[in-house]
């Protein structure tokens, strides 16, 4: 094209903008980007030629391009090739078990390509031509090749997969070689990091070689949701894990239940939910849980189910005495609260009544049975306030009776027995076969308890105190196996207002994607014991507790700081987070593209201006 | 009775396989005023207990109103309607569109009453029967007067109402009486308020008997949303003024440029947003700014637009040299930021070059030609970095060639200086549109300090919006010289505060987050009062929150701004001598409201302290 005179440009659009508002912004944009020292730069676009878009520039100029979390090994091309969704064909050989699995993730795949179209709206999209003759004809052909049989996701599961992009002419191959379903679906997520849309075609490109090793530095990379502090929909819980998946976090943890509220509907025991939902609105349906066990597998997440007990129960535990079972939870919504537990409201299960067992043996058989099948339990087990029991004439004429005594330690023993029941009750449920259990760090965990009252064999132990606490070296000497949610860098609801009183919540400030992200289990460990133990080291956990937070803002608080978490759990890097930083900013981009509403955490001229938001 | 008895066993009976039929029983829990607290009961037998919805309305002195009235007597009882059976006579003694204005604020207010239903969508909610022939027939008939006004809210405009609500068998009228459009439709939020949705019967109820007198105790209540540092959709700020306008909030103060981007596309220099959007998809046309104008001004709200000068002023601005007229900013995007401005990227005006002048002339008559009227207008104003300006060889040069020192106090001047022709500029942007010059916002700042205000800032002209904490001497200066301000002290009122930083990392620069109660308890007359020992009303014209949006956008900007905005918006317009702690059961249950008319609010209690009045406390 021949040089125009700017100014006579100028009057021609200022002449069509009378007519189409948005007619300016068709011509090219007076910016692009060259990749300089593996950052973006953004130039004036003078005719120079080189100059790409700022998604083609984000696709190939790093290191890592903009993979999240970034893999163990990962050897990029640094051009495209453009071509269209429909273009995309799979071939597999797999097991037959998993074929069915394979098919549901690769359409997830083909329908998460659909939404990097910037009008992409309720699963529809539309593609505009015209396109290059070679952008409409170029083949992407995707191969799979799945190894085992699995179908379940376990501690033990092969994670692992090869990603292998080459490129001739009109054909790019994707050649996946997992040992797991699961291995093979992240391999699909890392391969709809190497596609993007090109912003002034109307069309995706991909890179055109790659060659990616990948497996996770640890097997158990997690995230809490609590449920019973505010109610969230299953369509809330649905996007949640839809952005888990997009950051191959492995597990959901699911806290359901606690002292606000029961919202989980048993078909055994319908009072639960009856006396103890917020509403009948506000209920999962068993079928609804059976549901996200499904819809968890195929994003190659376990469904975690908590059921926190003997303390953090009230709601829904109202209805023991008109059935003729007694009081079956005391200090429920007890006051004033402060004497009786942590937050209000109180409650705790009456040990003195032996019908407990009973409701909570039909509580667990049905859990076990929706979020069949289950590979770890969660028993809650934090928080016994012991002012409850020893002031409730029930539980202290039982204690007297059996000739427990009352000093803390009888009461201790009485929870550790009841600890023991439970598991024996959760084994039963589960055909009786043991289920690893977890259970919180507690009064229970303490110095000089923990191994008089929880065997380490059949307990993994979750650390939520600070990543100083010389109860993580404890256990660790102790050989017990342990996942880290110390909630000085992972409790995610730290920071907003307080909810009683005024002021700022109990684990203010706000932990920022910063601290997530630095917050490394084994140097914890190294730090506290003088070694990583990276055998004992499950993996981590964020947690979501939701006292000021419901499904409106649900997305914000977990996102894009759960990928922080994601990429510590996966890659466990040993550079920090500035070194992750452009990546983390685009990937918050694609989590938006996902439909998430993840919290933004620069302006958007940083994403366009690399490397200059810095202090 | 006794059918229901065996209708419950037989339910019971089947439970195993009808789990979700259980849920069809009534709830096992009701609600009783006791105390001026909604009470959660066993509903055994009890056939007095109210739903949840029904005993908030009703319950304590002033049900669930939100701001609270000047005055308000609330009845107990309530009838059930259907918000479709809904008539008006309208008397309309106003000039301008104020009747056309109106007739719209009926429609959004039976709207409004559609949304109590939690599953409407797109518009309408899906009312089912069977109804009490009661219910069917239970009228609302509105009957509203306003005397006056021009349907253009000022700094002068009465936005009092009175409102009496009136049950007689099967009608209840609400009878509103105004000065202006303003007080009418503040009136219609308020009788909204007074309905709810009913969880039993799928229909509403509505308050039988209130009255109510009110009138705002601030002219000014403004939110600040900032659109440059992130482009923030017209869907998102049609919403925010959703949000406004159910808290009787009345300006919404757009901080559309700065140094990030410049989203607004002005016809007669398409350049600026040609070269300083984002993307081609996020900028703002004259239709969606009008569009805005209109919807804000219906809701009851101006909006007040700032093009931040002389600093805070970049990209946008790169085009001066190609079409020959020279640099129009300095410092642009320069390195190390730290050096030139606050935070990346830089950017100020280039005093030495007039072709500055021209174009900001120029931005000033577009900005005329988009919002035809304004009120107020915000100048900016705030974080001059001389050392941009003392570091760039055409500023220093043009500064000795005319005889002006390089002293701090000499780039004030020039700053000074700048700031009375862009006022000029301004004024004769509007008088080309027959318009009078705006009442000038602008920021506390280094100009407004050191007696430079009394020099640079006539008190007819400036409104001084203060920024520092609510302990700073600059305030009781301001005061003492007689300028009129608002206050929007950051230690309480700006909502982007508590984050994670967006530069290096630990926490941003004004942390920690301000809870609602923070936000609610701050006071402007008793910040004066503390100062200056006088509360200084006529000079306070009220206040507004911020939300800078380095780390918001669109996704998030919902539970920024709410429900700390109502807890704002009470403190504005009822401006309590109370605490937060009696105004808390009623913002709970605002915020509740808040998510009826679409607006994603934080929750900021478990449900169960929503279900459980009073009980949350320490």
């Amino acid at each position: 094209m021949g040089r125009v005179p700017r100014t006579w440009l100028v009057c021609l659009l200022i002449t069509l903008f009378i007519h189409g508002n948005t007619a300016f912004f068709n011509m090219p944009s007076p910016w692009g980007y060259h990749c300089l020292d593996y950052k973006c730069v953004k130039e004036e676009n003078t005719g120079v030629v080189g100059l790409t878009t700022l998604n083609e520039c984000k696709l190939t100029c790093g290191a890592s391009s903009s993979l999240w979390p970034r893999p163990q090994t990962a050897q990029l091309g640094k051009t495209t090739v453009q071509f269209l969704p429909r273009a995309i064909t799979l071939d597999h050989a797999t097991p037959p078990s998993v074929s069915p699995l394979l098919m549901e993730a690769f359409h997830l795949f083909l329908n998460n390509l659909d939404k990097y179209h910037p009008q992409y709206s309720d699963g529809k999209v539309t593609w505009s031509e015209p396109w290059d003759p070679s952008v409409s004809s170029h083949m992407v052909q995707v191969k799979v090749t799945i190894q085992q049989p699995d179908i379940w996701l376990t501690l033990l599961t092969d994670e692992s997969y090869q990603l292998v992009v080459e490129t001739s002419a009109r054909v790019t191959t994707v050649t996946i070689i997992a040992p797991t379903f699961f291995g093979a679906r992240h391999a699909l997520e890392t391969l709809s990091q190497l596609i993007a849309y090109h912003e002034t075609r109307d069309n995706l490109m991909i890179v055109t070689s790659a060659t990616v090793r990948d497996a996770p530095a640890f097997p158990y990379r997690g995230l809490l949701l609590d449920t019973s502090r505010n109610y969230f929909s299953v369509a809330a819980l649905e996007r949640t894990i839809d952005a888990m998946a997009a950051n191959k976090l492995n597990t959901f943890h699911w806290h359901i239940t606690d002292s606000h509220s029961f919202p989980l509907n048993l078909e055994s025991l319908p009072n639960m939910a009856y006396y103890g939902a917020y509403s009948s609105n506000s209920i999962y349906h068993p079928l609804d849980v059976v549901h996200l066990v499904k819809y968890a597998r195929v994003r190659g997440i376990r469904l975690l189910p908590e059921f926190d007990a003997p303390a953090h129960v009230g709601s829904g535990w109202q209805w023991g005495e008109r059935q003729g079972l007694g009081k079956l939870a005391v200090c429920v919504n007890r006051e004033p609260w402060q004497q009786y537990c942590v937050e209000p409201p109180c409650g705790q299960l009456n040990l003195a009544n032996p019908n407990i067992y009973k409701v909570l043996s039909e509580i667990y058989r049905e859990m076990i049975q929706l979020f069949a099948p289950v590979d770890l339990f969660h028993y809650g087990g934090d928080e016994v306030n012991l002012n409850c029991w020893n002031t409730t004439e029930e539980m202290t004429s039982w204690m007297k009776a059996q000739k427990f005594g009352l000093d803390a330690d009888a009461y201790y023993g009485q929870w550790s027995v009841f600890q023991e029941k439970v598991r024996q009750l959760v084994t039963q449920a589960h055909g009786g076969v043991e289920v690893p259990g977890i259970l919180w760090t507690s009064h229970l965990t303490e110095k000089g308890r923990v191994d008089r009252y929880l065997n380490n064999t059949k307990y993994i132990i979750q650390i939520w105190t600070t990543g100083q606490d010389a109860l993580i070296a404890e256990l660790l000497q102790k050989q017990y196996k342990v996942i880290f949610s110390n909630y000085d860098a992972w409790y995610l609801d730290c920071g907003g207002g307080a909810w009683v009183g005024d002021g700022n919540n109990w684990c203010s400030p706000y932990s920022g994607w910063q601290k997530v992200y630095d917050n490394s289990p084994h140097a914890i460990a190294k730090a506290l014991t003088n070694s990583t133990h990276a055998n004992l080291i499950l993996g981590g956990e964020a947690a979501l507790w939701t006292e000021q937070v419901d499904e409106e803002a649900v997305d914000a608080r977990l996102w894009p700081r759960g990928a922080a978490l994601a990429e510590r759990l996966w890659t466990n890097p040993s550079t920090g987070w500035v070194d992750a930083e452009y990546r983390l900013i685009h990937h918050r981009q694609r989590l938006v593209q996902r439909g998430i509403r993840a919290e933004r955490i620069q302006p958007q001229w940083c994403h366009q201006n690399e490397g200059l938001c810095y202090l | 009775m006794k059918v229901y008895a065996l209708f419950l066993t037989f339910l019971v009976c089947l439970r195993p396989t009808l789990a979700s039929n259980f849920f069809q029983l009534p709830s096992p829990w009701g609600w009783a005023c006791e105390e001026d607290k909604c009470v959660k009961k066993s509903a055994g037998g009890i056939t007095s207990l109210l739903t949840l919805n029904t005993c908030k309305i009703t319950c304590g002195p002033a049900g669930a109103l939100w701001p609270l009235p000047t005055m308000a007597t609330v009845g107990n009882e309530v009838t059930n309607f259907l918000p479709t059976n809904l008539t008006h006579s309208l008397t309309c003694g106003a000039g301008g569109d104020s009747c056309q204005l109106l007739q719209e604020a009926v429609a959004i207010f039976q709207d409004n009453l559609h949304r109590y239903h939690p599953n409407y969508k797109n518009g309408s909610a899906p009312w089912v029967g069977p109804w009490d022939p009661s219910t069917l027939r239970h009228k609302l008939h509105l009957d509203v007067t306003i005397q006056g006004g021009d349907g253009i809210l000022t700094l002068d405009t009465d936005e009092s109402y009175e409102l009496a609500v009136s049950t007689v068998e099967s009608v209840t009228t609400a009878v509103i009486i105004a000065p202006t459009f303003f007080g009418a439709r503040h009136a219609l939020e308020t009788l909204s308020q007074l309905a709810e949705y009913h969880e039993t019967t799928n229909s509403l109820v509505l308050v039988t008997n209130a009255t109510v007198s009110d009138a705002p105790a601030f002219k000014y209540r403004g939110l600040l949303v900032d659109t440059s540092r992130n482009f923030i959709s017209v869907g998102v700020l049609e919403r925010t003024l959703e949000g406004m306008a159910s808290t009787k909030l009345n300006t919404l103060h757009l901080h559309l440029t700065d140094t990030h981007s410049w989203p607004l596309y002005l016809p007669g220099l398409p350049n600026m947003a040609y070269y300083g959007a984002y993307s081609p998809s996020s900028i703002y046309t004259p239709q969606d700014m009008r569009h805005l104008q209109h919807y804000a001004r219906v809701r009851g709200i101006r909006l007040v637009p700032e093009i931040d000068a002389p600093a805070h002023v970049g990209n946008g601005w790169q085009w001066g040299p190609k079409e020959g007229l020279g640099n129009l900013a300095v410092c642009v995007n320069q390195e190390p930021w730290q050096e030139f401005c606050v935070e990346p990227p830089c950017g100020q005006f280039n005093l030495a070059n007039p072709n500055m002048y021209t174009v900001l002339g120029k931005v000033y008559s577009e900005i005329y030609d988009i919002f035809n009227s304004l009120d107020i207008f915000h100048f900016g104003g705030d974080e001059v970095n001389l050392n941009c300006w003392k570091t760039t060889n055409e500023i220093v040069e043009w500064m000795t060639a005319n005889n002006h020192s390089l002293t701090d106090e000499a780039y004030y001047e020039q700053w000074g200086i700048f700031q009375e022709k862009a006022r000029q500029l301004l004024a004769d942007a509007a008088k080309s549109k027959g318009m009078n010059e705006p009442t000038g916002m602008i920021w506390t700042s280094h100009l407004t300090e050191m007696g430079r205000e009394l020099v640079y800032l006539n008190k007819s002209k400036y409104i001084i919006q203060i920024w520092s904490t609510g302990d700073d001497p600059v305030i009781t200066k301001l005061l003492q010289e007689g300028y009129k301000v608002v206050f929007s002290n950051h230690d309480a009122w700006y909502l982007d505060c508590g984050a994670g930083a967006w530069v290096g990392e630990g926490n941003n620069w004004c942390s920690p987050y301000k809870g609602w109660q923070a936000v609610y308890t701050n006071s402007p007359h008793r910040l004066a009062m503390e100062l200056t020992g006088n509360e200084y009303k006529d000079a306070i014209l009220g206040g507004e929150a911020a939300l800078w949006t380095e780390q918001t956008d669109d996704a998030t900007v919902d539970a920024k701004l709410w429900p700390r905005g109502a807890a704002l918006g009470e403190r504005l317009w009822s401006n309590p001598s109370t605490s937060w702690y009696s105004a808390e059961l009623r913002l709970i249950h605002h915020r509740q409201r808040l998510m009826n008319r679409g607006i994603m609010a934080d929750r900021i209690q478990p449900e169960w302290c929503h279900q459980n009045e009073k009980l949350c406390y320490l």
